[in-house]
């Protein structure tokens, strides 16, 4: 209950900052509803012309949308710190001050930065789902389980991003564009992959957990595929944190000047 | 709480850098096999040249750092194992890095670490205002940090790692960039909160008057070796030999005689009769003299 208070008073705080620039707060949330419904637009046009792409209609590709930028918004709304600030935090030997703290590292770093841009994905998100005919009352309890999974996942990558920097110094760029790579390739319909590619994104790299299997298992249930899916995301989040924990111990402190921004 | 509440044995830290691609492995050791101890409510000054593994030793007795061998205990507690048990009952200054945010009051900072602390509102509202009133710094407590000056935000840095009335303090080069005036203040009430509390304070700083004015024994390192661990007043004594007896010729050429217990009145005799002179003063060799020469032993 104490370390609810504290992330609860800590995304509080974070939002608090980012509130302090009313309307560039304002603005990000508005923008990224807009791209994000500019990008569906484009899709439409292509769905227009060929109206399945690999079996998968418009509106499954608007579920598996609004699963992306939904579970994805989690990680701007309430962890933003972890993945990219994090990895330069950690370059730049300036994580000291959450460290002297007495929660966990990684969350604390997490939660003490926010992006309100986050919310226009999450308003997306809500309404592509709704909007996807795919989601009724009877199956209303394993979209919710696939939201989690999908945060789950998307927690992991950016963990384990974030943890680069303790083994390969000056891979914050990498680190990025890994973030941007595996962003992009669960933005396209599950359909078209297949095969070894399929089998990769479905467990080593599972990007497939957000836009490949929530989708199938929309139209064919397997109870066996539902629960590989939050099990591994459960896991996968897990080793992720273990593996944040065991890079701690080679950060190297620095000694530039830094306040909270 | 224990007697003694820091021990350091032999405490070593080894940086590691690769040269190149496929370069060999560059060793720099940072902390070399540091022993000390540190008793309940001492005031340590642990000072050293740029480089000499000050800030190091302090990281890895708050937990920052894991050490590369050695041991080190704090409270009872082994830093690197019990961080979050450890960090609960200390506080932690650096003058380089701020734990307050930037573009809100230092209330909302405040607020935060109270929550971290398990403080309730109203006891953290209490002590903040206990604090403040001492500091004199309520004026401050809700402007935002950025408006606030250096001096200002340093007691309010302060204020943040005393909320939780730690029993250990660890203050890193506390008085970076404040002016004399700030440094005083920041100084005065350190003091008094120290003394009022029974911290334990275990300061790095270059700045002597930091030193003069705070604490009881020095911890000299360089090139992370321990040089010298002394009572202040004893360091003076034993380097500095106390009082120097200046006397000005009429060429303007100044002449030093070193006063001690020992020194006779025939030695203070022969000195002013050598010569004439025009001026007499008195002179204590100041600490950073002495701390400067043995630097360069």
């Amino acid at each position: 209950m104490d370390k609810l208070i504290y992330y609860q008073q800590l995304i509080k705080t974070g939002y608090k900052q980012a509130f302090a620039l009313k309307k560039v707060f304002i603005l990000r949330v508005l923008f990224m509803i807009l791209n994000n419904l500019m990008l569906l637009y484009a899709w439409h046009l292509m769905f227009l012309n060929f109206s399945t792409i690999h079996s998968w209609t418009f509106n499954d590709f608007m579920f598996m949308t609004g699963l992306v930028v939904l579970t994805f918004s989690i990680w701007p709304i309430f962890f933003r710190g972890i993945g990219i600030h994090l990895m330069r935090l950690i370059e730049n030997g300036e994580l000291d001050s959450f460290l002297v703290i007495p929660r966990h590292v990684l969350f604390s770093v997490g939660c003490s930065v926010c992006d309100p841009s986050g919310i226009g994905d999450f308003i997306t998100g809500i309404l592509l789902i709704f909007f996807s005919g795919l989601v009724s009352l009877s199956n209303l309890p394993m979209v919710f389980c696939f939201i989690f999974s999908g945060i789950c996942v998307f927690l992991t990558i950016n963990i384990l991003i974030s943890t680069l920097p303790f083994f390969i110094k000056n891979s914050s760029d990498i680190g990025e564009r890994l973030f941007y790579m595996f962003f992009n390739i669960a933005g396209y319909p599950g359909s078209i992959y297949s095969g070894y590619l399929k089998l990769i994104f479905c467990t080593l790299l599972p990007v497939g957990f957000i836009s490949i299997l929530p989708v199938e298992l929309m139209h064919n249930f397997s109870g066996t595929v539902f629960m590989f899916l939050i099990v591994a995301s459960i896991c996968f989040l897990s080793l992720s944190i273990f593996i944040f924990s065991y890079g701690l111990k080679k950060y190297e402190s620095g000694n530039r000047f830094n306040i909270h921004h | 709480m224990p007697e003694t509440v820091i021990i350091a044995d032999h405490l070593t830290k080894i940086f590691k850098y690769k040269k190149g691609v496929l370069g060999k492995i560059i060793e720099n050791t940072a902390v070399s096999a540091l022993s000390f101890e540190v008793k309940a409510g001492e005031i340590i000054a642990f000072i050293g040249p740029n480089g000499g593994g000050k800030s190091t030793t302090i990281k890895m007795l708050t937990s920052i750092l894991y050490p590369s061998s050695g041991h080190a205990s704090v409270l009872g507690l082994t830093p690197w194992k019990n961080r979050e048990k450890l960090v609960r009952q200390i506080g932690v200054v650096f003058g380089q890095k701020s734990q307050l945010y930037y573009h809100l009051s230092p209330t909302d900072s405040y607020t935060l670490s109270a929550a971290a602390y398990n403080l309730s509102s109203r006891e953290a509202k209490a002590r903040v205002h206990e604090l403040a009133k001492q500091f004199e710094i309520e004026d401050c407590l809700n402007l935002p940090v950025k408006n606030l000056s250096l001096g200002q935000r340093m007691r309010c840095e302060l204020i943040a790692s005393l909320l939780h009335r730690p029993s250990v303090l660890f203050l890193d080069e506390p008085t970076l960039g404040l002016d004399i005036e700030a440094k005083y203040l920041f100084r005065s009430f350190l003091l008094k909160q120290a003394q009022k509390e029974g911290t334990t304070v275990f300061l790095t700083s270059h700045d002597v008057g930091d030193i003069e004015s705070l604490c009881h024994r020095i911890l000299l390192i360089n090139h992370g070796k321990l040089l010298l661990d002394s009572d202040i007043q004893n360091l003076k004594e034993k380097y500095g030999a106390g009082q120097v007896l200046c006397v000005e010729r009429p060429s303007g050429k100044i002449e030093e005689i070193s006063l001690q217990t020992t020194t006779k009145l025939s030695q203070l005799k022969k000195f002013f009769s050598s010569q004439p002179f025009s001026n007499v003063f008195v002179r204590s060799t100041d600490l950073e003299t002495i701390i400067a020469s043995i630097y360069r032993k």
